[in-house]
């Protein structure tokens, strides 16, 4: 915040954000609150276990934990629903923050500032690392579209601005996957316009979309949705780290955990068994690997 | 599914709780998250924290989600137990019940997706309403069987494999849309289209009449002419004229030769009437002047033009007075010089029907057409005659329709008067045995159509 104050642009976005910011604060505090509340009746149900264990038929002790249960649930309901609105909220200042006029030096990334490869690449991993995660509500139901190794659906458009591997030709008529971001949409000719994320490639390709693969849009949790990973062994697309091209990969490991990363082998000529050794490539820059040509 | 009620009945005595220490994550473990709260001079949150704000927010969410399952499921073996414990014998017969019916759901899903498999396999000639709805009932069944498996089988591998498939599959659907036409039943529309394309069939008989060369060369004539005039429009009239029957294109081919012939009967006044030697001479010399202008289009122009203006002036010069005689002469001059054998003339006449390669090649290909539509025709017919055939079974399977609700009302009522214990009347009894032979009559109307 310190920096936002120092920053100061008067403008109406910065008070928008800052406003979203304190409204988060509060948020969080009455997810703190609930969290208090909740452990109040959990506590209860540990002591009741307890007792119950040493004579379970006791039906007074049943009653008890039904109730005590049924307030665990709704407990569980409010906190979810607290908790869901402050990431919904995060999200939204993410948002925000990402179509804000440059200047100040809070940089997401935009194309009008120069920034320095190191930044961007930091940048990029810290995109990565907070793409929203999909959190299921119940067990059942599938996963969406676009959320880990889930494709989008075959009808898909991408928003401007949204990630994309494109697959375009270099100057010396070999075609690489590069990370690039999505800047038009042109229905008539279903042709992309997208810009290369490196600036220092300032051409704009045009390109048909299916040499454009979406980049998911969550995370996939490992714990619950572990059929929205790539599983080991699996031919990938993946971000060679501290690159901006996207090469063939054998996935090593899919990642443990939400904040965990794949470790993928890349097919690299230069190694005699013709893989890398383990890089880890976050979950959003790990696609489908496509084969145009032998279509 | 019996298994499970009896290990229910087992375990009756016993907690089935498990007892989870359910536990909220501290929120020590979420630094930043605490670190926030435990601001006290500025209530506020910096764009920095964001990220890892997020992370924590969300295990924290994920923590909560699954407490809530475990909570839910404790609370249902709580509620089970506390059932069983009540209301002992209830529950078994009530477990068993739900065992059978469940069963039953299963086995009458697995029935119906056999029954619907069959109808559509086996009926490609079923009524639409038919197969449409089986589809739905394939589709619908199957989704069904599916989340009620879901929950069972959790550990059954196969299960998770199937689940762990997250790419739609929507082959089947693609594939029951390109069926689904040939399953539609026989219509009025369908029996029309047929009949028009037999019709047709017909039609092209005339086709096949091979018309007579002349009439075709004319025609053929004709599209040269304008072919060449466009080509060449600067070309003089008497040239245009000349190069219609002697021009090396017309030479060229044996179509052409007979172009040749025809011209020569046809009109007398052409300046270029001249008889068939006389035109064969002619054009083998100007094949020789042009050969040596070959190269340059323009030179190939100009030394035609030149050619046929010289020929014909030559021709025209040398005064032959009738073209007739000219031939007579030819042939007369061509014999004495051994170059031409009196008999030759004639085969050259007769030549042209026989060596007629366009012709051979025509007769060849009408032949082909007329076994393959002979066979088109014969298909045709016969999917009309089942067309109609089709058409009549579905009238008497609407009458069988019509002839089942009849036996199912004359049932119901003899039923009904059964259960209010009185014996059905005459005319009741008349009605369903009458309701029963028409069916039957029916039935074997339609056998007699199979």
């Amino acid at each position: 915040m310190q920096r936002l104050m120092d920053n100061g642009d008067n403008s109406s976005s910065e008070e928008i954000i800052y406003d979203k910011l304190r409204d988060l604060y509060s948020l969080i505090e009455q997810c703190h609150e609930e969290r208090n509340k909740s452990e109040g009746n959990l506590s209860n149900i540990r002591k009741t276990h307890e007792k119950m264990q040493n004579e379970p038929q006791k039906p007074y002790f049943k009653q008890k934990l039904r109730t005590l249960y049924k307030g665990a649930i709704q407990d569980c309901d409010s906190e979810i629903e607290v908790l869901s609105k402050s990431l919904d909220q995060i999200f939204e200042i993410r948002t925000l923050i990402k179509k804000r006029p440059r200047k100040s030096g809070l940089s997401l990334f935009t194309k009008e500032t120069s920034i320095r490869r190191g930044a961007l690449m930091k940048m990029l991993q810290q995109s990565a690392l907070t793409l929203p995660l999909f959190i299921r509500r119940n067990k059942e139901g599938k996963t969406p579209p676009l959320c880990g190794s889930v494709p989008a659906e075959p009808n898909y458009v991408g928003k401007v601005g949204d990630m994309v591997a494109a697959l375009v030709k270099g100057p010396d008529e070999d075609e690489n996957w590069i990370l690039a971001e999505i800047v038009s949409y042109n229905s008539n000719t279903n042709k992309y316009e997208i810009d290369d994320i490196d600036e220092e490639q300032k051409e704009r390709h045009t390109l048909s979309r299916r040499r454009v693969i979406p980049l998911p849009l969550m995370r996939a949790n490992p714990e619950t949705d572990h059929e929205a990973l790539f599983e080991k062994g699996t031919l990938i697309l993946a971000l060679y780290p501290q690159t901006t091209c996207f090469y063939r990969a054998i996935v090593q490991e899919p990642p443990k955990n939400a904040q965990d990363e794949y470790q993928v082998l890349f097919e690299d000529s230069s190694y005699p068994d013709g893989y890398s050794p383990a890089l880890s490539v976050p979950q959003r820059y790990v696609i489908v690997s496509k084969d145009l040509r032998r279509k | 599914m019996k298994g499970k009620g009896k290990k229910e009945r087992d375990s009756e005595d016993e907690c089935p709780l498990l007892f989870i220490d359910f536990k909220s994550i501290d929120f020590k473990d979420c630094p930043r998250l605490s670190s926030i709260l435990n601001r006290k001079d500025e209530k506020n949150i910096g764009l920095k924290d964001l990220d890892c704000l997020q992370l924590e927010l969300e295990s924290l969410l994920t923590s909560v989600i699954s407490r809530k399952n475990q909570l839910e499921n404790e609370m249902e073996s709580l509620v089970n137990w506390h059932d069983a414990k009540t209301k002992d014998k209830k529950l078994n017969v009530k477990s068993e019940a739900s065992g059978k019916r469940s069963n039953q759901l299963d086995a009458s899903t697995s029935k119906k997706f056999k029954e619907s498999h069959s109808t559509n396999h086996s009926a490609p000639h079923g009524s639409n309403n038919n197969s449409g709805k089986s589809q739905g009932s394939i589709r619908s069944k199957s989704k069904d069987v599916k989340t009620q498996d879901v929950p069972d089988s959790f550990n059954d591998p196969l299960a998770i494999a199937s689940n762990s498939t997250p790419i739609r599959n929507d082959l089947p659907e693609k594939f029951w849309k390109f069926v689904e036409p040939y399953c539609a039943p026989v219509k009025p529309e369908d029996i029309k289209y047929l009949e028009e394309i037999l019709k047709q069939c017909e039609v092209d008989d005339d086709l096949l009449k091979i018309p007579t060369i002349g009439k075709n060369n004319h025609t053929s004539c004709k599209l040269d002419d304008s072919w060449e005039s466009k080509t060449d429009s600067s070309k003089s009239n008497t040239a245009l004229e000349k190069k219609k029957g002697l021009s090396p294109y017309n030479s060229a081919t044996p179509g052409e030769k007979c172009s040749k012939k025809t011209k020569d009967s046809r009109n007398d006044s052409d300046k270029c009437c001249f008889g068939i030697l006389t035109q064969r001479l002619v054009s083998c010399l100007i094949e020789e002047n042009l050969s040596r202008g070959e190269g340059l289009d323009t030179d190939l122009e100009l030394n035609e033009k030149i050619s046929n203006a010289s020929n014909i002036n030559l021709l025209k010069s040398l005064n032959f007075g009738n073209t007739n005689g000219l031939e007579k002469r030819l042939k007369k001059e061509l014999e004495e010089q051994g170059l031409l054998d009196p008999e030759d003339g004639e085969i050259a006449d007769g030549l042209d029907e026989e060596s007629d390669e366009i012709l051979a090649e025509m007769i060849k290909c009408q032949n082909e057409l007329k076994i393959i539509s002979a066979k088109n025709q014969a298909t045709i017919k016969y999917l009309l005659e089942m067309a109609k055939k089709d058409v009549t079974k579905q009238e008497w399977e609407t009458k069988l329709k019509a002839a089942d609700t009849e036996v199912m009302e004359a049932y119901k009522k003899i039923l009904s008067a059964k259960q209010k214990k009185r014996i059905p009347t005459k005319k009741e009894k008349e009605a369903a045995t009458k309701a029963l032979k028409d069916r039957e009559a029916i039935l074997k109307e339609i056998d007699s159509i199979k």
